[in-house]
């Protein structure tokens, strides 16, 4: 696959993601547990209804000590209006407690200097780690170490991936990362003798799916986190060609080291997306004439990719 | 003489019971013996003082021909220049009466007969580049015992069958030049003049051509012996022998099988065998029989033979044949190939056990690529006997080793009846039946190499240079260290190259194949 193809899959998929994020819908049920409460406009802007103490009310988000819930019919709201109720006049009845969300941009009439809506915004912490596990799925474009041994054989010097996996984060922004991923592709046997490639017209199938672990550290900011991580795996390699018998396949367990840093961003309660890169080292893997004639060994290489995490 | 056949003796032994056979058939009305009545025999091109000087050769072992010498002139030199030069020489031979071998002339002095004095004189001249004796090379090979058993432990040792997988026999447009004693082309008897042992007879000698290497296969032959022209005619077996280990029918349920059984043989004959020059002096009038190991491979027909290859379109050329002289000659050929896109395999030599010297053309293929030098093992993969060493050694292949397992340890192809031409056991002799014959030899080894290279090349196409091709097979290479190459000198052939093997044994399947990304 290309590089075009796989980025045009890959924001095809933030798109669905933001889309999805965007029809979110209710998680959660809190009870009213003062009389006379008040739900406020977003922005805090003017309230926006007056409720009862044993009122439900299904929340969408919450934002430090605010949260966001959906405001009960009335003549001077329309449906699905969103508003902010404290969280010392409620009580969480079903679901879970919803994730911090960051304030919504508030109005330009909020803006003048609203006491209770700058009390809101100091209510959001900088940094915020929650313990959260999640899967997440994930697509590549690699560029290996051995492109020259590469690039004879397969005719480009970077490959495509896909991959997934599923993490495990604490509240101290530590977390743990299993991941596999996956290229397959098919080139055509070589020799190679002072750097020029002559063809076989024989072709190769190489198969490459990593198995790595990570452990990291995350920061986070509002909906986004930056996030560090080195770790390890195992290469599981197959290579078989045309005219192969059993015994020539190529089945190889290699050993890999690599380090990672990324970035996400929060679309939702349950949807994140990140930006990654990975320099993944693969020591001793490669060996034969075109290897030799590179002088190329290592199967890692710089690996970019996006991903789609679902969890909380 | 310069031994024809190594460890002749022994070869006698065991082919007397067969050859007695043949005798008695001879005898019987056969088709040499009924052949004795008036014919005109066939001319031959070479003059009564060449066929002498053969027959001089073979009588006082020399491994040149006597009076007779390779010149190659400076460039820029004038005509009269090398008219100049000339006439250092007794004989002052005039420059028009000379052959020429591209830019190299024969000389031929009948005042002086010692070639390497000859070659001396000539030296001394300023106009001249270079001069040398006509050196004469021998083909590198003993035939043994024939048997039908097929026994070709050599292919099986190379992986042949699964081989052919990718490439089945190699293409049909790829030309293979077997530079050696002729591949016969005639399909009738031929007349010749002989002698008796009291008179001269003109008698039709039958000549075939190999049925498992039909004519349809054969492409441009050419005679550079005794008799020139488009016919060759194998008068000894060798270069039958190695044409079938290159190119011999397979799968068609005759005799064995050859490597590159797809592409097309070019015979050229520049060796001389014991009948060509014993026909030759016959029909020249000499009386009497040539001495028994007359014959060879001139290097003015080897080179002759190599350029007209390359002009011809081959694109793998094989010279089972060498000799320890070296020759500025042949390796200009060699050079000459290569720049014509062919690649060119060479046999290592036979004397290994007998003081092992260098041993050319072979000593020329290290520093050419595109021409390899063979070595030979034999049945249990190990260094055979005779196989020469020498830093030029580039590769090893099958040759076969008697002394290891017998006439079943031999390279068993078709080629010529042996006992029908024997000179010591049959007068009038024939050439018109084939069996599968063992011998052994880096005369073996090379065309196993040079079969390969053909489907290397059929396989490449365009890109199937001879240097890629050279460093193919010797990339693929099995390493001395994985076939117990030298058990009798540890620490030799464990690794890399060495002088026994060269790169290792030759593996066809993998120089097919190539390498993948990870292997």
């Amino acid at each position: 696959m290309s590089i075009w193809r796989s980025l045009v899959l890959g924001c095809s998929l933030l798109v669905i993601v933001n889309s999805t994020a965007v029809a979110q819908t209710p998680t959660s049920t809190l009870r009213v547990t003062k009389d006379m409460s008040v739900i406020w406009r977003l922005g805090f802007s003017a309230p926006a209804t007056v409720v009862r103490a044993g009122t439900q009310l299904d929340v969408v988000g919450r934002q430090g000590n605010w949260y966001e819930v959906i405001v009960p019919a009335s003549g001077t709201t329309t449906p699905g209006m969103h508003g902010l109720i404290a969280a010392n006049q409620v009580e969480l009845i079903g679901g879970r407690v919803p994730p911090n969300l960051a304030p919504r941009p508030r109005s330009p009439s909020s803006s003048a200097g609203n006491g209770r809506d700058r009390g809101v915004a100091r209510a959001v912490p900088a940094s915020e780690h929650r313990a959260h596990a999640r899967g997440f799925g994930e697509i590549g474009y690699g560029w290996m170490q051995a492109h020259q041994t590469f690039r004879a054989v397969f005719d480009q010097g970077a490959v495509t991936w896909w991959g997934a996996g599923a993490e495990y984060g604490s509240r101290t922004g530590g977390f743990v990362q299993g991941a596999f991923r996956r290229f397959h592709g098919t080139g055509e046997r070589v020799f190679v003798f002072d750097d020029e490639v002559t063809k076989t017209g024989i072709g190769d199938t190489v198969t490459i799916t990593p198995v790595d672990f990570t452990i990291g550290y995350r920061s986070t900011r509002g909906h986004g986190a930056t996030y560090v991580g080195a770790g390890f795996g195992r290469y599981f390699y197959t290579e078989t060609f045309d005219f192969a018998d059993a015994g020539d396949k190529v089945k190889l367990r290699l050993t890999s080291y690599h380090v990672m840093a990324g970035y996400e961003r929060r679309l939702s309660a349950w949807i994140a997306t990140a930006f990654e890169v990975q320099y993944t080292h693969v020591p001793d893997a490669l060996s034969g004439n075109v290897a030799e004639a590179f002088k190329e060994s290592n199967m890692g290489g710089v690996e970019v990719r996006i991903r789609v995490a679902v969890g909380r | 003489m310069f031994d024809l056949f190594r460890g002749l003796a022994t070869g006698r032994i065991t082919i007397c019971l067969t050859a007695l056979a043949a005798l008695w058939l001879s005898t019987q009305g056969g088709p040499a013996g009924a052949a004795q009545i008036q014919l005109q025999p066939i001319p031959v091109r070479v003059t009564i003082g060449e066929v002498l000087a053969f027959r001089d050769a073979a009588t006082r072992h020399l491994n040149y021909l006597p009076g007779q010498v390779l010149v190659k002139f400076k460039n820029g030199t004038s005509r009269a220049a090398q008219q100049r030069a000339l006439m250092a020489l007794r004989s002052r031979p005039a420059l028009d009466d000379l052959k020429w071998i591209g830019s190299v002339a024969i000389v031929t002095d009948a005042g002086q007969p010692d070639a390497p004095v000859l070659a001396a004189q000539l030296r001394e001249q300023p106009e001249v580049a270079y001069a040398e004796p006509n050196y004469l090379y021998r083909t590198t090979s003993t035939p043994n015992d024939p048997s039908f058993t097929s026994r070709q432990w050599n292919l099986q040792a190379l992986d042949l069958p699964r081989t052919w997988d990718i490439s089945p026999g190699g293409s049909n447009s790829l030309i293979v030049a077997v530079v050696d004693s002729g591949v016969t082309t005639a399909t009738s008897p031929i007349p010749f003049r002989t002698w008796n042992g009291s008179d001269f007879v003109d008698i039709a000698i039958p000549f075939a051509v190999n049925p498992d290497l039909p004519a349809s296969r054969l492409v441009s032959p050419q005679d550079f012996g005794f008799l020139g022209g488009s016919t060759v005619l194998d008068t000894e077996g060798h270069g039958t022998h190695v044409a079938s280990t290159i190119g011999e029918e397979t799968n068609n349920g005759i005799a064995e099988a050859g490597i590159a059984y797809g592409v097309r043989i070019m015979p050229v004959k520049v060796c001389v065998s014991y009948w060509d020059v014993q026909f030759a002096g016959s029909a020249l009038g000499i009386p009497g029989f040539a001495p028994p190991d007359s014959g060879g491979c001139l290097n003015s027909d080897v080179a002759q033979g190599i350029r007209y290859a390359a002009d011809n379109g081959a694109k793998v050329i094989n010279l089972s044949l060498g000799g320890p002289s070296p020759s500025q000659t042949v390796q200009d050929a060699l050079l000459y190939a290569v720049s014509k896109g062919a690649f060119v395999a060479v046999a290592a030599g036979n004397d290994y056990d007998d003081d092992n010297p260098t041993e050319y053309p072979a000593a020329f293929a290290s520093s050419i690529d595109g021409v390899m030098a063979v070595g030979a093992v034999g049945r249990s993969l190990r260094h055979a006997y005779y196989s020469s060493s020498g830093p030029y050694v580039e590769i090893a292949a099958p040759g076969g080793d008697e002394e290891e397992a017998g006439t079943q340890g031999g390279i068993w192809q078709s080629t010529i009846f042996q006992p029908d031409s024997d000179p010591e056991l049959v007068l009038f002799p024939r050439f018109d039946r084939y069996a599968e014959t063992p011998f052994q030899g880096t005369s073996m080894a090379s065309p196993h190499v040079a079969g390969i290279a053909a489907l290397i090349m059929s396989r490449l196409g365009a890109s199937g240079t001879p240097a890629v091709v050279e460093r193919v097979i010797k990339a693929t290479a099995r390493a001395c260290d994985s076939i117990d190459c030298d058990p009798a000198t540890p620490g030799v052939g464990k690794s890399g190259r060495n002088d026994l093997f060269g790169a290792g044994l030759i593996q066809p399947r993998a120089a097919l194949l190539g390498f993948g990304f990870a292997r």
